[in-house]
């Protein structure tokens, strides 16, 4: 389904990442001081973390909406849908070198997915049928991009943190029409910022808990249906929006 | 780095990877879908059927789920989704609002199922549509007065397909058809008949409403009509061929009747039982004798046979040398015959048991009826057509015609005797007594009369009398031909009409086209009894066929 852009302002959630840590750049003499009750941050010089969580789309359904219900969905059935379509689950990984104590660059990945399903109607195109049957979608999105992590310590196994990456969204639709397949691909670049707190359980394993924010508008699809394949470009209202809000809590390692 | 962080950092990104590839597969493109047979049954339905309920069977299905996978579009079904149980299952059509339906007549959609583990499973459906036709009559309103039958068309503006369905109409009235279905921009015709069989005299109105699916709903045709006598009923027997001539023999009570094209002869006894003969010959007249111990015929190639009446088989054929008109028979051994006009003059007398034939030297050309006198040695005959017609008297007292024929300067437009041969009806309704044989010829005169019969409104066919009821019957056509034919029963001492009745119509179908027809009745015979009136009848169809029957109706 397409989804309408966010509103969502990216310059606002670049200044944030950016000065979420007082500046990264400046704070070099503060990380100094706490490197001596922080050995953790000071002796790594890897660090990789996984974790999971849930998602929220952030894209407006009115558009997605009204085309759902020009197919002769019931209005019932296409809110029922979106409201299972909206929230999804996100795992994701990422990997660091700490050229700095408190900064770091590496790559990050993350998956989101979401499903609905609903059994509806829909006017068949001889204008004379109906069919009924499931209506359901699965969307994978898979974020990878070079990213940058700063952290800041906050006492002696508590830390927060900063992430901020810029990559490639590979958007998967897996569409089920009553009982036509379609598959729907694309990607477009994205950025992805996430701000947390770590928390150090063990020598080299952290607890991480953030949230996170992906910006990225998919303008350009291929749409397959088993047979044929068809490039489609979405302009306006049509454009996928995949932004999306997420909460997450993970295990970061460090070496 | 060591090599235990090397070998975490590896399972950490295959841990990645399968991230990454969990969601690559495009398998569930390339899933076939079984295609089940169809279910065996058609679901036949119209838009009358506003709820059906279907029994869903497929064996093969056991206890299988099932859901409506394709539908039309404006009907809705309920349940959408179910399961079967030992492969039976059923399911309820519902058409809520056929005006969704955007086309009529025949429409083949099946409906689609998904069935686990069978895949999809046609079930025919055949609905027909009748939409919303528009409709409307020729007229509003038929005024029949006294005649039998008219028609009018209900038309069918289109839309759809016109059903109509005669839902109350008046008793006296028939219609051809009691329903129907009407194509769109066309329109059927429908005859209306009317009985008035022991319907009282007097006028009568209703109307007829008809039932469609159309916008309109209701149709009704007003209808009136006028009864002026009551018919009698009748048992009717047709007659193929055209009737030429007919007799009745008050002692035996039988009737025979003579036809060609083809050429027979039939009798018809009061008991309804009839027999039939061939005939090689063209008959021309027929008679039987006083006693109904024989039949004598007389042909155009000049024969006069004698037939039995107990079979119709041929006693006697004697060539009489001329082209007859008339035959009558004596009852004294001597049959008689009346010459064709203009083709000989002179009445024959025909001796039956040794075939002698004498001329009689009286010029009797026109001659065209000859009767015999009940109770006397006397023919009566009369010119028809000329004027005066002459009511001419022969003398058989001694077998042979006498050489001297009395003719009564009168006209009489036809005539028919009293059954006791004391008087003469004629058609002109004057009531003459008998005349005796005078032995004049030509008499200047008329015979004493007897009386007038009372104005009838209408042109006599045929009359008979009967002693026992001490009436006369005449059958007549009114002079306004919508009234049709009756039957007068005129008190035989007074003169006077005590009532009447209406003859039914003749109702035939010619072309596909039902024609209700006005009949003559050129022959009717009274039996001895008065119980039973035979009346011969006419109906001439169109191009002037003519339809011949007789009906007996029992008299009260």
């Amino acid at each position: 389904m397409r989804r309408k852009e966010s509103s969502f302002s990216l310059p606002l959630l670049v200044l944030i990442l950016l000065f979420s840590n007082h500046s990264v750049f400046a704070q070099q003499e503060i990380l100094s001081n706490r490197q001596q009750f922080s050995p953790a941050i000071t002796s790594s010089k890897f660090q990789v973390s996984v974790d999971g969580g849930l998602g929220y789309l952030l894209g407006s359904t009115k558009a997605a909406k009204k085309q759902m219900q020009s197919y002769g969905v019931s209005n019932q059935d296409v809110d029922s849908y979106y409201r299972q379509f909206k929230f999804g689950e996100q795992a994701g990984a990422s990997a660091y070198y700490m050229i700095k104590p408190f900064l770091g660059i590496g790559l990050d990945y993350s998956l989101f997915t979401t499903k609905a399903c609903v059994n509806s109607f829909i006017d068949a195109p001889d204008g004379w049928s109906k069919y009924y049957g499931p209506y359901r979608e699965k969307i994978y999105t898979n974020f990878l991009g070079i990213s940058c992590l700063s952290k800041q310590p906050i006492n002696e196994r508590l830390s927060y943190y900063g992430k901020l990456s810029a990559g490639l969204v590979f958007y998967r639709d897996e569409v089920f029409l009553i009982v036509s397949p379609a598959l729907v691909t694309g990607n477009a670049s994205a950025i992805r910022g996430e701000l947390g707190f770590s928390y150090s359980i063990a020598k080299h394993v952290s607890l991480n808990v953030g949230i996170s924010y992906l910006f990225s508008s998919l303008t350009k699809v291929t749409m397959n249906n088993g047979i044929a394949t068809q490039d489609v470009t979405l302009e306006g209202d049509s454009k996928e929006n995949l932004s999306r809000l997420a909460i997450s809590t993970g295990l970061q390692f460090n070496f | 780095m060591s090599n235990n962080k090397i070998f975490l950092s590896v399972k950490l990104l295959a841990v990645i990877i399968v991230f990454a590839l969990v969601s690559c597969s495009n398998d569930f493109l390339h899933v076939e879908q079984k295609i089940g047979s169809p279910v065996k049954d058609t679901i036949y339905m119209t838009d009358f059927d506003s709820q059906f309920d279907v029994s869903f069977n497929l064996a093969k299905a056991g206890n299988a789920h099932w859901r409506v996978l394709q539908y039309p579009a404006w009907m809705t079904i309920s349940p959408m989704e179910d399961n079967f149980m030992e492969g039976k299952s059923s399911f309820q059509i519902v058409v809520p609002d056929k005006t969704f339906i955007s086309t009529y007549g025949a429409i083949n959609l099946p409906l689609v199922f998904d069935v686990d583990g069978v895949g999809l499973v046609q079930y025919p459906l055949v609905f027909f549509n009748f939409g919303n036709p528009g409709s409307y009559l020729s007229t509003n309103e038929l005024m029949f007065d006294y005649r039998s039958a008219a028609s009018f068309s209900i038309y069918n503006s289109g839309g759809g397909f016109l059903k109509w369905e005669v839902k109350d109409k008046p008793a006296w009235i028939s219609l051809s058809s009691q329903n129907g279905l009407v194509t769109p921009n066309s329109n059927e015709q429908i005859n209306l008949s009317v009985s008035r069989l022991n319907m009282q005299k007097g006028s009568y109105s209703g109307e007829i409403t008809l039932s469609t699916n159309s916008i309109s709903k209701i149709l009704k045709l007003k209808v009136s009509m006028k009864v002026t006598d009551p018919s009698l009923p009748g048992t009717i027997g047709n007659i193929e061929g055209e009737v030429v001539d007919a007799d009745f023999c008050k002692a035996t009570g039988l009737m025979v009747i003579a036809a060609r094209n083809p050429n027979r002869l039939y009798t018809v006894k009061s008991d309804q039982s009839v027999k039939t003969i061939d005939l090689d010959k063209i008959p021309i007249s027929v008679t039987i004798s006083e006693s109904g111990d024989v039949i004598a015929g007389i042909f155009t190639n000049t024969d006069l046979s004698l037939f039995s009446t107990e079979n119709l088989s041929i006693l006697k054929t004697i060539k009489t040398g001329i082209i007859p008109s008339e035959v009558a028979l004596g009852g004294n051994g001597w049959a008689y015959v009346s010459p064709k006009q203009y083709d000989s003059n002179y009445v024959l007398s025909i001796n039956l048991n040794t075939g002698e034939v004498i001329k009689n030297k009286e010029y009797m050309n026109g001659l065209t009826l000859l009767k015999k006198v009940p109770g006397k040695n006397l023919l009566y005959g009369s010119k028809i057509g000329w004027s005066p017609d002459f009511l001419v008297v022969f003398d058989i007292s001694k077998g042979a015609v006498n050489e001297v024929v009395d003719q009564w300067w009168i006209t009489l437009q036809k005539f028919w005797m009293s059954e006791d041969g004391l008087r003469v009806f004629s058609g002109m309704r004057k009531i003459y007594r008998s005349p005796e044989y005078q032995g004049k010829g030509s008499i200047n005169d008329a015979p004493v009369l007897d009386g007038e019969i009372e104005q009838l409104p209408g042109s006599i066919f045929s009359m008979d009398h009967s002693s026992a009821l001490k009436e006369l019957f005449i059958a007549y056509t009114g002079y306004n031909s919508e009234v049709g034919c009756k039957v007068s029963r005129i008190d035989d001492a007074g003169y006077f009409i005590k009532k009447s009745f209406a003859v039914n119509n003749i109702t035939i179908e010619e072309n596909n086209t039902l024609l209700t027809l006005i009949p003559e009745v050129p022959y009717m015979f009274i039996d001895k009894l008065g119980k039973e009136l035979t009346l011969v009848e006419r109906g001439s169809g169109n191009n002037g066929k003519a339809y011949w029957r007789y009906e007996k109706i029992k008299l009260n």
